[in-house]
């Protein structure tokens, strides 16, 4: 509840403090935008793009055309973003990678810099997960037993440096315990394992398991974050357990670095519009995401947070060797 | 086609052998060059993983031994004269227009992202219909363009992919 | 029989409501033209409808995406037999010996056996999807990664029987084709692997490789050949198959069509390593191997039945488990999430009216496949007479539109270019194409789930010898490999008796 009141705040605030800056930029939009996408069509962050791009057109005034610029784990899109000419008629969908591939070693030609943040639109916490048939109950169960056992819990993870790896590898340097991180190739192959009884684990976010969750095959036993999940409140935290630990992977609208600052205002307004739209709000609910909204200044901050967390812990795992 | 049948009987002409030889050798350097750049990959630090190079090793060391194989089984069939030496010579014609018509398609390629997706594709597909004899002053360019615009079409605005613009006209 | 209630009462739903009838048509004709295209796969396909559909009902929307599906899965094949353009992956395999009968001017012939076997492999593994559930669905689960390994390899020893003639280039050609499938992140370190700092290179983008060593390598060919002015092939005849050759592909379509069902119920593998696997099964049942490669009627039905039975089968573990089996199957997940149609357990209690309604509509998607094919192959034979100087500037513009439009990157023209080159020169000295396609499939699912098994048990190889479904696959593959060589030097031995 409090996050959802957090999030109109924000939206109210936006809006009432770009109303001024609009002024000044009468004539943006003019033409039709590009929303880039860095991952295939039909994926999440395609189909949450979608749907604001269809939400949004109605405050733009302009057409904004999806655009999926796939490969590279995400880096050929964002880069794609981040080289873009900063008129406003380029946009893209940012989300964590963002703030993850620039420590992944030599392939990403951007660093969070080269963004201009515009919003946040939803926010998915990592979550503690394991087979309906596992003996372990409760999530001090779980971290006992991964204490006496070092390496005898296999956590599955959506691919190596993924954000789902670096919230198992927070977990366990926050908690003290050592576990096997097995990653797949995506979420989804992970819970797939996880359904057969092949791993112990997995920690993708509770977005990714609801409908398992839902159907009684998976338990939820902890959620990596600062407060409970709206949609299963009886679940805690691990930060109630004395663990301080958050993981959460996001998406939102960003641009190429330097954009114009009556342009930023304009599509800041565009995109609280969006995020406080119904329709925009049903869809998001029907994919099972998590609304949240956060304005410009406050999306900068967040991701400048994960930016440095990322870095140390990349470093950490490893991942960004070479 | 008319090759499918008479297989059995057909001698390799000599000068295939001699490139058949050639390509195994570069495949063993190729394979040699793979293995040595993995070599440089660094462990994971994971113990119950094999490491980033293991298979890419394997599969070089395979590909050499393949090409070995391949280099002994041409040497074993020139020295039983298993060669046809009377095969035609190569057509310098057919080389050219070969040629010619990747180094086109490269062409397009290259000067796609300047030019634009309609004005390369459409120089692109009338100079190839020219080479391959379509030199008819109408027809060339009007089958091209329609070519050209129909692809533009279905993907542009029917499937949404965004065909360049081309730098020179953004 | 609860099933078969639910499915007629399905079937009434469904006839009672004529837009979802029109949406399936349209939906199988888009599905047909996208996968008859180079480079749009059925995945994309479906992606590319999939915001059409939010709008609508759940059951008009999800016929809509099955049709887009099977007609996509169905049309690779067309150009792959006509043209040698594999419209998808899968049809890499339908290529083999489908561009081959169109030279002997048996197209015709090859695209009716491939539409009537795409028919059957799909309708049959609906059926299954609707009655065999639950059976079907626990198998799914079995599958772990030493399991998916096992598969992998058995796939990767498919290479010796699409080899051609001589296995050593074809295995030279196999492992090309592995090393190629390493460049890009390594699967369980993140570590990138022959990228030179080339963000591009990360993910290796094997579409255009594909249509790179078939459609370009083929069309280069024809630019150097003489009788430019030369219409391609005669006109289509014999596309409907005579009882005969139904008779003959009677047997292989049905064990293809069961092949088919089952690889798809295995999470990650999809209709083109179930075509791969139908063509070897083909070929090892076959009274005559020999004729594999040279235009077998058998390998397209074999090809095609897998492919589309893999339809059903990559459904199942998607509506029962809420898992997709391939990553068409991954899409659709979201669509039907988006219609509030959570898959998994719970679906066919919630939902169950709409999920038969849906199995009437695939069914029915189906049917009209069967149709549009059947009735467009006429039309479609008329390319074929366009002079090759108009053909071949057409196939090179699609093959470069096709490579840019998977990833929209400029870069991948540029790898289906290189791989054309490479292509032309690998046909010239009968080095066959297919077995670097499947090792770009199979290579990297191979590696990922070695590795990823030998985590899960702690660097143990015991997984190898332990897991009866692990064992089994290793030596069906161990089969598969030697087979082919076997023959190879018991035909050399004879031929060189016969000459001495």
């Amino acid at each position: 509840m409090k996050s959802v009141t957090f999030s109109m705040l924000g939206a109210v605030c936006a809006g009432v403090l770009v109303l001024g800056g609009s002024a000044f930029a009468a004539d943006y939009p003019s033409k039709q935008l590009e929303l880039v996408v860095p991952y295939a069509a039909g994926g999440g962050t395609d189909l949450l793009a979608r749907a604001y791009a269809d939400t949004a057109k109605n405050y733009a005034g302009q057409a904004i055309g999806v655009v999926n610029k796939t490969g590279g784990a995400g880096a050929i899109g964002l880069s794609d973003i981040a080289r873009g000419k900063a008129d406003g008629y380029k946009i893209g969908m940012g989300t964590v990678e963002m703030s993850m591939l620039p420590h992944m070693g030599q392939n990403a030609a951007f660093t969070i810099k080269d963004f201009t943040p515009i919003a946040r639109l939803n926010a998915e916490p990592s979550a503690i997960s394991v087979n309906k048939d596992s003996p372990l109950k409760t999530v001090e169960e779980f971290l006992e037993f991964a204490k006496a056992n070092p390496g005898k819990i296999r956590i599955g993870n959506s691919g190596p440096g993924a954000i789902w790896h670096i919230a198992a590898a927070a977990l366990e340097d926050k908690a003290g315990i050592t576990v096997t991180h097995v990653p797949f190739d995506g979420a989804a192959p992970a819970i797939t394992a996880l359904l057969g009884g092949h791993i112990e684990a997995v920690t993708v976010s509770v977005q990714e398991v609801a409908s398992h969750v839902d159907g009684g095959n998976i338990r939820l036993l902890a959620v990596l974050d600062n407060q409970r999940h709206p949609k299963y409140p009886d679940i805690p935290t691990l930060k109630e357990k004395g663990v301080d630990v958050a993981v959460s992977t996001w998406r939102g609208i960003v641009g190429p670095a330097n954009l114009p600052a009556d342009v930023v205002a304009k599509l800041s307004d565009i995109s609280a519009k969006t995020a406080a739209d119904p329709a925009f709000q049903e869809t998001l609910k029907k994919m099972n995401l998590t609304a949240a909204y956060l304005d410009a200044a406050g999306f900068k901050d967040a991701i400048e947070k994960d930016n440095a967390f990322f870095e140390e812990f990349m470093a950490k795992l490893g991942i960004g060797k070479k | 086609m008319e090759q499918a049948a008479e297989i059995p009987t057909k001698k390799t002409p000599y000068r295939d052998r001699l490139i058949e030889l050639a390509i195994a050798v570069l495949l063993i350097c190729f394979a040699a060059g793979v293995i040595y750049v993995a070599q440089g990959y660094s462990d994971n630090g994971m113990s119950t993983d094999v490491g980033p190079a293991r298979f890419p090793t394997v599969y070089g060391l395979v590909l050499i031994a393949l090409s070995i194989a391949l280099i002994v089984q041409n040497v074993t069939a020139l020295n039983r004269g298993d060669v046809d030496r009377e095969a035609p010579p190569i057509s310098t014609h057919r080389v050219f227009l070969i040629t010619t018509g990747i180094v086109l398609t490269f062409a397009q390629y290259w000067s796609m992202p300047y030019l634009g997706y309609l004005t390369s594709m459409f120089l692109y597909l009338c100079l190839l219909a020219a080479l391959m004899g379509l030199r008819h002053v109408l027809l060339n360019p009007l089958i091209s363009a329609v070519f050209t615009g129909l692809i533009y079409f279905c993907f542009y605005t029917l499937l949404n992919v965004p065909l360049p613009v081309g730098e020179l006209f953004e | 029989m609860e099933q078969l209630t639910m499915l007629l009462s399905g079937f009434a739903t469904l006839f009672q409501d004529p837009w979802t009838l029109i949406l399936a048509v349209f939906g199988v004709a888009v599905g047909i033209v996208i996968g008859a295209l180079p480079g749009l796969t059925a995945t994309m396909g479906v992606a590319i409808i999939l915001p059409f559909t939010f709008g609508m009902a759940a059951v008009p929307g999800l016929t809509m995406i099955c049709g887009v599906y099977f007609g996509g899965v169905y049309a690779g094949a067309v150009t792959a037999i006509l043209l040698r353009i594999p419209g998808t992956p899968a049809a890499a395999a339908t290529a083999i010996d489908g561009y081959e009968l169109t030279k002997k001017g048996e197209g015709g012939k090859a695209l009716g056996v491939a539409t009537f076997s795409s028919f059957t492999g799909g309708f049959i593994s609906i059926l299954m999807l609707v009655f065999l559930s639950p059976i079907l669905a626990s198998f799914a689960l079995k599958f772990s990664a030493a399991e998916t390994f096992a598969l992998a390899v058995f796939g990767l020893s498919i290479i010796a029987s699409i080899s051609g003639s001589n296995p050593i280039k074809g295995l030279m050609a196999g492992f090309l084709g592995l090393i190629i499938a390493t460049i890009g992140l390594d699967p369980m370190g993140g570590f990138p692997r022959f990228t030179w700092g080339i963000p591009d290179l990360m993910q290796v983008p094997f579409i255009p490789v594909m249509i790179g060593l078939f459609a370009a390598s083929e069309a280069f060919k024809t630019i150097g050949e003489s009788d430019i002015a030369a219409k391609t092939a005669v006109a289509l005849k014999n596309i409907i198959p005579t009882r005969e050759t139904f008779r003959h592909i009677a047997g292989t379509v049905l064990r293809s069509t069961f092949l088919g069902a089952f690889i798809g119920c295995v999470p990650g593998a999809g209709a083109d390593i179930a075509a791969f696997v139908a063509y070897n099964e083909a070929k090892r049942f076959s009274k005559h191997p020999e004729n594999f490669g040279k235009g077998e009627v058998l390998a397209v039905a074999a090809c095609e039945s897998g492919a589309n039975g893999c339809t059903g089968g990559a459904m199942l573990p998607m509506l029962t488990l809420g898992v997709p089996g391939d990553a068409v199957t991954a899409v659709m997940l979201g669509a039907l999430t988006i219609q509030g149609m959570q898959p998994g357990p719970l679906l066919f209690r919630d939902h169950a009216d709409k999920v038969f309604t849906l199995f009437a509509g695939m069914l029915f998607c189906y049917v009209i496949m069967l149709a549009m094919g059947l009735g467009s192959l006429r039309f479609i034979g008329k390319l074929l007479q366009m002079p090759k100087s108009v053909l071949t500037p057409l196939i090179l513009a699609l093959s470069i539109v096709g490579s840019y439009a998977i990833n929209n990157n400029t870069f991948d023209i540029g790898i289906m270019l290189v791989s054309g080159v490479i292509g032309y020169v690998m046909q010239k000295y009968d080095f066959p194409p297919s077995p670097v396609v499947l090792a770009l499939i199979m290579g990297p699912m191979a590696e990922s789930n070695f590795r990823r098994a030998l985590t899960m048990t702690g660097g143990s190889y015991d997984f190898l010898w332990t897991r009866p479904i692990t064992v089994g696959f290793l030596l069906l593959a161990a089969a598969s490999l030697l087979l082919p060589v076997v023959r190879y030097l018991l035909a050399r031995r004879r031929s060189r008796a016969a000459a001495a």
